[in-house]
């Protein structure tokens, strides 16, 4: 009996060996030829190309970017445009996904026929002809001359969409945003324990403090709001969002809402039934069962899939490159071209989305244990 | 005692109250004032849409002409659709050829219809029906057997290329997820982690991104007689994508076994290829069919992303079709119809998946 113990676990251990020396020789294999071809095309692999200027130019950036700037600093445009794009987007999927989801179940019948056509619709057609289709409708608005204009000095052309913007630097925007989110999530929080002026205090001091940090960050001699005006072939002014960005927005977040919702319906079916009939009994009314009960439960049973998906939508991003927006893997694919430094650039292309997608495991994992509650599972 | 039993029946059967269809639309649709406002607006907005669609699909629509007609039509213009159709379907395939194309294409079809049948799921049928549809789609378009005329693969494209691509993803992703969750489900450490950290750090990498590498980087890091062509390289990247997912997919549907299964197995004294072939891989489909159902359609959206690295398939001889000779503006009708080409196929699968998951949720009962 022992020999036979003795000789599985040789075996076992012979095995392990070997599967260890045949990942051990692809990866020799692979290092020699790269070795090799890189001699043969006479790139040298470093990180010294990052402090090179790119001598190209960017259409949309969030942080301050011109010709003469570095790699690293394109680099960067490119991972702040992907967050940028990813947050707007996800969030937009997220609530047209909760709203369809929950018509999916509705009792009324025309309601639920009109979100299950919207969701086998979108979820059917690929990402990226979704993407083309847009931007080719984007790209066939009216010139900025005839633009479509909507009340409050918001204008929709081929060139983008404009609307007004506060003249105020962009740091300064970014806290104001900050606090102001973080006094939404207080209000909600305190909202069940406390009573209600309470909790709205919290929002009534962020909106002060943001307020007073737009006002802090004004910048001199301009008006505090600026319109975008018509200048000929363009607009002067206001913010700017290109066709690139406004189609992608519109590509991922339509798509993303119907993957969405099948998980919020499924969320709301694996609600217990007798928690709904419990809290009917107790005479809530439909729209407290709706509100107390039903949604927080669904939340929590849907969370770790809707980690997944998030983080497949904000992979999905990187379509951006078809239609024309820098995103980080477009600043990637463009800066290969430039500089021919083919691996490190991929290998950080690599480190970025790790990042990215640790990020959001991480937090939503935290916040997946912070909310579960005792003694319900799923 | 016959009467008796039928006025038994009688007594237990239910109270049918048949309600008439003036009742239902009422009890259902204007029970209260909510409700009724609710209905008006989804009504109205249905019948909008609809009539908006026929109107410019059918009522005002061009369905053959030159550009200068569609211009001049309020609906839809499918002259386009007529006039460019094999670019769309074939590419740049040699005009003559391009039955050949078709009939390659409808093989695929064939090869996908006979795998939804039940009589087909066997470790010995299916992968025969693959093969076969892979090989008389392979030669039909490539020649140089039969007398047909060699064609390169440079040359293929459209619908065509697209379903290369996806049959070649599925064909050698397949395989290649089960030994993925085997090697996951070891019980030796070292290769179940290694196999996991694989597993794990490919899923995390956007498609493109593996596409891209795989398109880019691997000349560099290949030895120069495994290099191979551009296309092959990138099929092995959309490949190995596809079996990451997939081996997760067994691997769940492994996980949903009972235990007792394999211990039986291993009681009655069936080796580990056995077991695995005989008893774990078998009812682990049977569980993992649905989602494996959803992969397979998500592989083959997700074909659409080469265009991004140049190849000619589909949405990029979609994209050209409108692009020249006037047919500018008319992209809408292109798309519509590339479109429905994803749609019927995505949609009539993923209707069969979710068939499937409910009679499986009733045998389960």
């Amino acid at each position: 009996m022992s020999s036979l113990l003795g000789s599985r676990k040789q075996r076992d251990v012979i095995l392990q060996l070997l599967f260890l020396a045949v990942i051990a020789t692809v990866i020799v294999t692979s290092v020699i030829s790269t070795k090799r071809n890189l001699e043969i095309t006479g790139v040298t692999v470093g990180w010294d190309f990052l402090r090179y200027s790119t001598g190209s130019t960017i259409a949309f950036t969030l942080i301050d970017y011109d010709i003469n700037s570095t790699y690293a600093r394109a680099l960067l445009v490119g991972f702040v445009n992907t967050i940028f794009l990813g947050v707007i987007s996800v969030s937009l999927a997220i609530i047209l996904g909760t709203v369809i989801g929950t018509a999916r179940l509705s009792g009324h019948k025309l309601l639920n026929f009109m979100a299950k056509c919207y969701v086998h619709l979108f979820r059917n057609i690929p990402l990226i002809l979704q993407a083309f289709f847009w931007y080719s409708l984007v790209a066939h608005l009216p010139a900025p001359r005839t633009a479509i204009t909507l009340p409050g000095n918001i204008f929709i052309s081929n060139r983008g969409v404009f609307f007004p913007w506060f003249n105020v630097g962009g740091w300064y925007c970014v806290a104001a945003f900050a606090v102001l989110a973080a006094g939404i999530v207080a209000t909600v929080s305190t909202m069940k324990r406390t009573a209600r002026w309470t909790a709205f205090g919290w929002l009534a001091a962020a909106a002060a403090i943001a307020s007073a940090i737009m006002y802090m960050g004004s910048l001199p001699d301009l008006p505090f709001i600026s319109i975008p005006e018509s200048k000929g072939l363009r607009f002067v002014g206001g913010v700017t969002i290109v066709p690139e960005l406004s189609a992608a927005i519109v590509a991922i977040s339509l798509f993303g809402a119907s993957y969405v919702a099948e998980i919020v319906r499924a969320g709301f079916l694996a609600v217990p039934k007798g928690y709904t009939e419990a809290a009917n009994a107790l005479g809530l009314q439909a729209w407290h069962v709706f509100w107390r009960i039903k949604l927080p439960l669904m939340i929590r049973t849907i969370l770790p899939t809707m980690t997944n998906q998030i983080i497949w939508l904000m992979k999905a991003t990187t379509i951006g490159i078809a239609i024309g927006f820098s995103d980080y893997f477009g600043i990637i694919s463009n800066s290969i071209n430039r500089s021919g430094q083919t691996l490190t650039l991929i290998f950080l292309l690599i480190i970025g989305f790790w990042a990215i997608n640790m990020t959001i495991s991480f937090v939503l994992n935290a916040v997946n244990r912070a909310i579960a509650l005792p003694g319900y599972k799923k | 005692m016959k009467a008796d039993l039928v006025m038994a029946n009688d007594m237990f059967a239910s109270p049918v109250h048949t309600r008439s269809f003036i009742e239902t639309v009422r009890k259902d649709y204007f029970s209260t004032p909510v409700q009724a406002l609710l209905t008006l607006i989804c009504a109205s907005v249905i019948v909008y849409v609809i009539w908006a669609l026929v109107r410019w699909a059918f009522i005002d629509s061009i369905w053959s002409g030159t550009p200068e007609d569609c211009h001049a039509a309020a609906g839809a213009c499918w002259a386009v659709v007529k006039d460019r159709y094999r670019l769309i379907m074939f590419g740049l395939y040699p005009y003559d050829e391009q039955w050949r194309s078709a009939i390659a294409c409808l093989a695929v079809l064939a090869t996908v219809i006979l795998s939804c049948i039940p009589y087909f799921w066997s470790a010995k049928r299916l992968p025969v029906v693959w093969v076969v549809g892979y090989a008389v789609f392979y030669y039909l378009m490539k020649g140089g057997i039969f007398g047909l005329s060699v064609v390169l693969e440079t040359q293929w494209g459209g619908l065509a290329l697209t379903t290369f691509v996806f049959a070649s993803t599925v064909i050698i992703g397949m395989p290649l997820a089960i030994v993925l969750a085997l090697l996951r489900r070891s019980k030796l450490p070292v290769i179940s982690a290694l196999t996991a950290l694989f597993i794990d750090g490919i899923r995390s990498l956007p498609l493109l991104s593996i596409l891209f590498t795989a398109a880019i980087v691997l000349p560099y890091a290949m030895p120069d007689f495994l290099v191979g062509d551009k296309l092959y390289r990138v099929i092995m990247g959309a490949a190995v994508f596809f079996a990451v997912y997939q081996a997760e997919v067994i691997r769940s549907g492994i996980q949903s076994l009972p235990a007792g299964q394999e211990e039986a197995s291993i009681a009655l004294g069936l080796n580990y290829w056995q077991t695995v072939s005989r008893i774990i891989l078998p009812q682990a489909f049977r569980f993992a069919l649905p989602p494996t159902i959803n992969q397979v359609v998500i592989a083959f959206m997700e074909t659409s992303l080469i265009v991004i690295l140049g190849f000619f398939e589909i949405t990029a001889s979609g994209n050209a079709a409108f692009s020249a000779g006037g047919w500018n503006s008319f992209y809408v009708e292109v798309y519509t119809f590339v479109a429905l080409i994803y749609f019927v196929f995505t949609y009539s699968l993923s209707m069969y998946g979710s068939y499937l998951e409910r009679s499986l949720r009733l045998m389960a009962r």
